[in-house]
């Protein structure tokens, strides 16, 4: 009797509980599915739509719990909304252990759907073979579901032109949809598309469903958008500097003559005992430059340079160099015209400070699209600054002006041969300083692999005005100086791969001089080796 | 004799105007009004065949997705015939647009 009693207790209390289960008590404590599920079975009857109400909240916060979604598709099926039915049974049906009523309800709603959608002559079809199919997306442009997997599936293969069209059409077609819009965003930021990212936070910030977390994600999203370096402009200025060193070895630093004597006021001398040759020499320099795209057919350049070079054994070489550098290139029809101007201020150990000006004007003539004519013409003035130590300079200071013309020849993009024949004249203070120069000289530069190389000869007769009295009183001088070189160069991160070598250039070259000349004094020969490093920063 | 001319004369354009009905895209995003060159209202998911003529009127927007994956978005007050300019049927190729 006793256990009757208590069974009678036990069940009346269990019913008492179950039926005073009401839906805040749920929606409180959602982490009790038990208590959930009994409230759905209480009232699953009464009052279904508050059942499927809390299946729905508990289907969201559990996406992948099964039994929520079965007892969810019962329900539906009950209130026959076909809509929702057709939804949840595409959610289901990738699932295991699906009650084989429910499988047949896929096969029949979503599988029979599909292969009707092919047999229908009147639909877009086509043959991609997985996921889903393109023609479904033809047909179904606005299935928010069957839009939103394909999205996904196309972000999957990193198609994401495709992924930003679908969402940008279903955010036009479902406006009140958040989610689509942080999606969308997601996506944009993924292809770093900056104004895109934008126009969708700005759309995103006038939803009434954003709240304050996502507008204080967005507001910090804005402001890393808007701190972000701007794309160089490229009408901007490019701007660089330049550091480097050359370190020169030179066989006969002093240019003693072959016949190591020399004319002195007429009266051939020897050189003094203590006559270096051999010498090793290095420049250190600075130079900052820029570029500026003025147009599409022209462009402007200069730079600024302080260049100190220190010589180990002797000084004939220690100078202070500074220099300025303007370049000026415009195109027009197949005429690409450039004019340069340079001045250097040399100021040497053993020898008068001078400034040199230089005016170049070019034309290159595009006769074939490999091939250039070219002419030029240049003068300038040579200034010789006279102190006590050099009170006689001022003879060497000279104009010159002269004239160029040549051949480019592209044998492909990175090789070419050039030809240039030129003459200048130099009208010198003291005229046995002046002299007319003709020259020629012929190049080849190309690239092999990530080496840049330059051959070239060059050949210059340089006809005196008058001769010189301090040097040999009865013969006008007359040189003929042949000079071959070889320049190799190159970037260094194309030798050793290292982000600290980035725009770091290395340059060899070795020089051959021959002068031959009518006065012993100038009938020398030297060679000279230099290598040099150039650190180029962008700024 | 005459009788089978007209026949095959006949059989000839309607298999001409066929040809012309090609299907090529569909329209995935309409809002506002979009129509083509008869009139019609066009509404997402209908198709597209080449030569059609879309007009989109103020505050209109449409989305055509073609059948080699290419999207044509519209904007508003735009008229865009499907030609050969903008679509090569037969190499399924989308080409520059022509906007009026």
């Amino acid at each position: 009797m006793k256990i009757l009693v208590f069974i009678f207790f036990v069940f009346f209390s269990f019913t008492k509980a179950h039926a005073n289960l009401v839906l805040s008590e749920i929606l409180n404590k959602p982490e009790d599915l038990n208590q959930a599920f009994l409230f759905v079975e209480q009232e699953k009857n009464n009052k279904v739509n508050e059942a499927i109400y809390v299946l729905e909240v508990l289907k969201k916060i559990y996406p992948e719990n099964l039994e929520i979604k079965i007892k969810l598709f019962y329900l539906y099926e009950k209130t026959k909304n076909e809509i929702l039915l057709k939804k949840l049974l595409y959610e289901i049906k990738d699932f295991e252990n699906i009650p084989s009523y429910i499988v047949n309800k896929i096969n029949e709603i979503i599988i029979s759907k599909d292969k009707s959608k092919k047999e229908n002559n009147s639909q877009i079809s086509n043959d991609n073979s997985k996921g889903i199919k393109y023609s479904e997306i033809l047909n179904n442009p606005t299935d928010l579901e069957l839009n939103l997997r394909f999205a996904k599936e196309q972000e999957s293969l990193g198609n994401y032109k495709t992924v930003i069209a679908t969402l940008e059409r279903l955010s036009d077609l479902y406006s009140e949809n958040l989610d689509l819009k942080l999606y969308l965003l997601s996506i944009s930021l993924k292809i770093d598309s900056k104004e895109r990212t934008k126009t969708i936070i700005d759309e995103i910030k006038q939803s009434e469903k954003l709240t304050a977390n996502i507008r204080e994600q967005l507001n910090s999203l804005t402001q890393t958008l808007e701190n972000q370096k701007k794309p160089r402009d490229e009408n901007d200025w490019i701007r660089y500097v330049d550091f480097g060193v050359n370190f020169s070895e030179e066989n006969n630093v002093n240019t003693v003559s072959n016949s190591k004597t020399l004319y002195i006021s007429d009266s051939l001398s020897n050189y003094a005992a203590d006559t270096i040759y051999e010498d090793s020499y290095n420049d250190v320099f600075v130079r900052t430059g820029a570029f500026k795209k003025l147009s599409d057919t022209s462009n402007l350049s200069l730079s600024l340079g302080k260049n100190i070079t220190q010589q180990n054994r002797d000084k004939n070489r220690e100078n202070d160099l500074d220099s300025l550098f303007i370049n000026y290139n415009k195109q027009f029809n197949k005429n690409y015209t450039s004019a340069f101007f340079s001045l250097n201020n040399n100021n040497f150990v053993n020898d008068a400070e001078n400034v040199i000006y230089n005016i170049t004007l070019e034309n290159r003539y595009l006769t074939k699209p490999n091939q250039n004519f070219l002419i030029s013409s240049n003068m300038g003035i040579t200034d010789y600054r006279t102190d006590n130590t050099f009170s006689s300079a001022d003879n060497k200071n000279n104009t010159y002006y002269g004239f160029a013309t040549g051949y480019e020849y592209f044998l492909s993009n990175t090789n070419n041969i050039k030809f240039k024949l030129g003459i200048n004249q130099y009208d010198a203070k003291l005229d046995s300083y002046g002299y007319e120069n003709n020259f020629y000289a012929i190049s080849n530069s190309g690239k092999i692999g990530f080496l840049n190389y330059t051959i070239s000869h060059s050949n210059n007769s340089n006809e005196y005005d008058k001769s010189d009295t301090f040097v040999k009183s009865d013969t006008i001088r007359d040189d003929e100086i042949k000079t071959n070189n070889i320049i190799l160069s190159g970037n260094l991160e194309d030798l050793i791969k290292n982000n600290y070598l980035k725009n770091i250039f290395y340059n060899l070259s070795y020089s051959d001089i021959e002068s031959r000349s009518n006065i012993l004094n100038y009938d020398y020969d030297k060679e000279v080796i230099k290598f040099g490093i150039t650190k180029r920063m962008m700024f | 004799m005459k009788k089978l001319l007209a026949l095959i004369l006949t059989l000839f354009f309607i298999s001409n105007s066929v040809a012309d009905e090609k299907i090529i895209g569909a329209i995935t995003l309409s809002i506002g009004k979009i129509t083509n060159q008869k009139g019609e209202i066009l509404k997402a998911g209908d198709k597209i065949f080449f030569g059609d003529e879309i007009t989109s009127d103020g505050k209109s927007k449409s989305q055509i997705i073609f059948l080699d994956e290419t999207v044509l978005t519209i904007g508003e007050k735009t008229s865009i015939t499907i030609d050969e300019f903008v679509f090569n049927p037969s190499t399924l190729n989308l080409y520059l647009t022509q906007a009026h």
